[in-house]
């Protein structure tokens, strides 16, 4: 496995690469200094969840860092399996003594070392310039609250790589985006349905609801939170849940399909 | 696929799906308790909901406010109309057609009723309540003059919609020649049977329609009526 983590890694040598990691250092260095969200007098709900009083909120620097690790990680998890199928190279990865089962946990390590490091690498720059100009860091616990910020990547990843593992890398890319967008646009309903009275929510079909769990709820991730507690715990399962629930099910497509050059296209 | 495999997938995805059922209500607890409840109320919630779920929750409220409606009406009349309200608004067919079912055999001397008569009039299909041309013009003639004006004009718009022939539409308004409004306002049907008199030829028909539309034209509309009335009233209370 680790030599599938390896080989994953070597992708960074890549131009595309190099220039994504620029532009994520130069969007750190940007934004460093931009206050955190705090409009709790808005009747936006989004607003109203991520700029919450109680506990760390989220810094800006960090919606960019986020932002800018979803694009590497949907390129690189949703495109890597289908080009190895099509250039063969699975195959010969294959015929070492490494399971297919194992091939995808190190793809999907891979890619997730890939965009911690562009991640860190973006809010590291932020805080060097702030401590550069200002002569100030961040508290410990306003730091760690951006570190889980990445937590969202994870089931991003694991995602991408499961559609990639069904369809041929554009496709893969597309259809995440669609299923990320459509996410991030249903996350509010299942809130504001809980905050309705009972007797006004009783009109929603209860098959919205079902349909609700089959799209990972974002927001969650941006809500402020205190770094110990029941909200931590609750967000780590969650990820960990969904990342497993994906990876199963792309486990079981790998094992299960032709990999010989051209299957998936 | 091989059953080793289904078996661990199974195993795999069953804790799997609990732990994220049980991690996401604890988070959606957790969202809903950061918001602030003086900053949201019912209308900015529902503002951010998608259309359908919105017109779905606009809907049962609409609905529980026409219940309350008839629950609250006293007179025969404000429980015709509301009983009407309610059926039009209802989605449920077997709601409405038991709501109308209701309205005609108990308010049938209400002229609020007549929108049960309208949704029953012509209806194709197994139905407990028949309306036909005869029922509808039984029903609006029972009512006074002045009643009976708006009626007879929604159930000729009623008859358009349902494209019912000439002929028909002819057969249903010729009571009207057999009754004196005292209504200036009743030309305008008299007219009608007079332009489907003259297409289908009938010109007895159409000479007694242009009779009794002249002596129509003898009496006052409706408006002036009322208003006098109003006046008079307001006069009285003075």
């Amino acid at each position: 496995m680790n030599g599938v983590i390896h080989f994953t890694l070597i992708k960074l040598r890549e131009p595309a690469y190099m220039i994504m990691f620029s532009i994520a250092v130069l969007l750190g260095y940007v934004m460093t200094g931009t206050s955190p969200i705090q409009d709790e007098s808005s009747a936006s709900l989004w607003t109203q969840i991520i700029s919450s009083n109680s506990g760390y909120s989220v810094l800006p620097c960090s919606f960019v860092a986020l932002g800018i690790t979803a694009i590497i990680t949907i390129f690189t998890a949703s495109s890597e399996i289908p080009r190895e199928i099509d250039s063969g190279v699975i195959m010969l990865i294959l015929s070492k003594p490494i399971s297919k089962t194992e091939y995808l946990l190190g793809k999907f390590i891979g890619t997730i070392i890939i965009c911690l490091m562009i991640f860190l690498a973006t809010l590291l720059t932020s805080f060097l310039t702030r401590y550069i100009y200002l002569k100030e860091f961040y508290s410990p616990m306003i730091i760690m609250r951006q570190l889980y910020m990445f937590l969202p990547i994870i089931p991003l990843t694991a995602l991408s790589i499961t559609v990639s593992c069904f369809l041929s890398d554009i496709s893969a890319m597309i259809i995440v985006t669609i299923y990320i967008t459509f996410s991030i646009f249903f996350s509010i309903v299942p809130l504001a349905i809980a905050l309705l009275p009972k007797t006004l929510s009783a009109g929603v079909d209860a098959y919205i609801l079902v349909f609700y769990y089959f799209f990972p709820n974002f927001i969650y991730f941006f809500q402020n939170f205190q770094l110990a507690g029941v909200i931590l715990l609750s967000l780590l399962f969650y990820t960990i849940s969904l990342t497993i629930i994906f990876l199963t099910i792309g486990a079981n497509r790998i094992n299960s399909c032709d990999l010989t050059r051209g299957s998936m296209s | 696929m091989s059953s080793k495999l289904i078996a661990g997938t199974v195993i795999v995805l069953v804790p799997a799906f609990i732990v994220y059922m049980t991690s996401e209500s604890l988070l959606r607890e957790a969202a809903i308790a950061g918001i602030n409840p003086e900053q949201v109320n019912s209308e900015t919630i529902l503002k951010e909901l998608p259309s359908q779920i919105r017109d779905s929750i606009n809907y049962s409220v609409m609905l529980s406010q026409f219940k309350d409606s008839v629950a609250n009406a006293s007179t025969p009349a404000e429980k015709a109309n509301a009983l009407c309200t309610l059926a039009d608004y209802t989605t449920d067919i077997k709601e409405k057609e038991d709501l109308f079912e209701k309205v005609i055999k108990k308010y049938s001397t209400q002229k609020e009723s007549a929108n049960a008569y309208f949704y029953f009039f012509n209806k194709q299909g197994p139905k407990v309540v028949k309306i036909g041309i005869p029922e509808l013009q039984k029903y609006i003639l029972q009512f006074s003059f002045l009643d009976q004006f708006s009626l007879w004009g929604l159930a000729l718009a009623q008859l358009k919609s349902e494209n019912i022939p000439e002929s028909k539409q002819l057969e249903f308004l010729i009571p009207l020649l057999y009754i004196e409004p005292n209504f200036r306002d009743y030309t305008a049907l008299y007219e009608k049977i007079a332009y489907f008199a003259s297409r289908q030829s009938k010109s007895a028909l159409y000479d007694k329609a242009r009779k009794c539309e002249e002596k129509c034209l003898k009496y006052p509309f409706i408006e002036t009526v009322l208003m006098k009335e109003l006046i008079k009233t307001k006069g009285q209370e003075k």
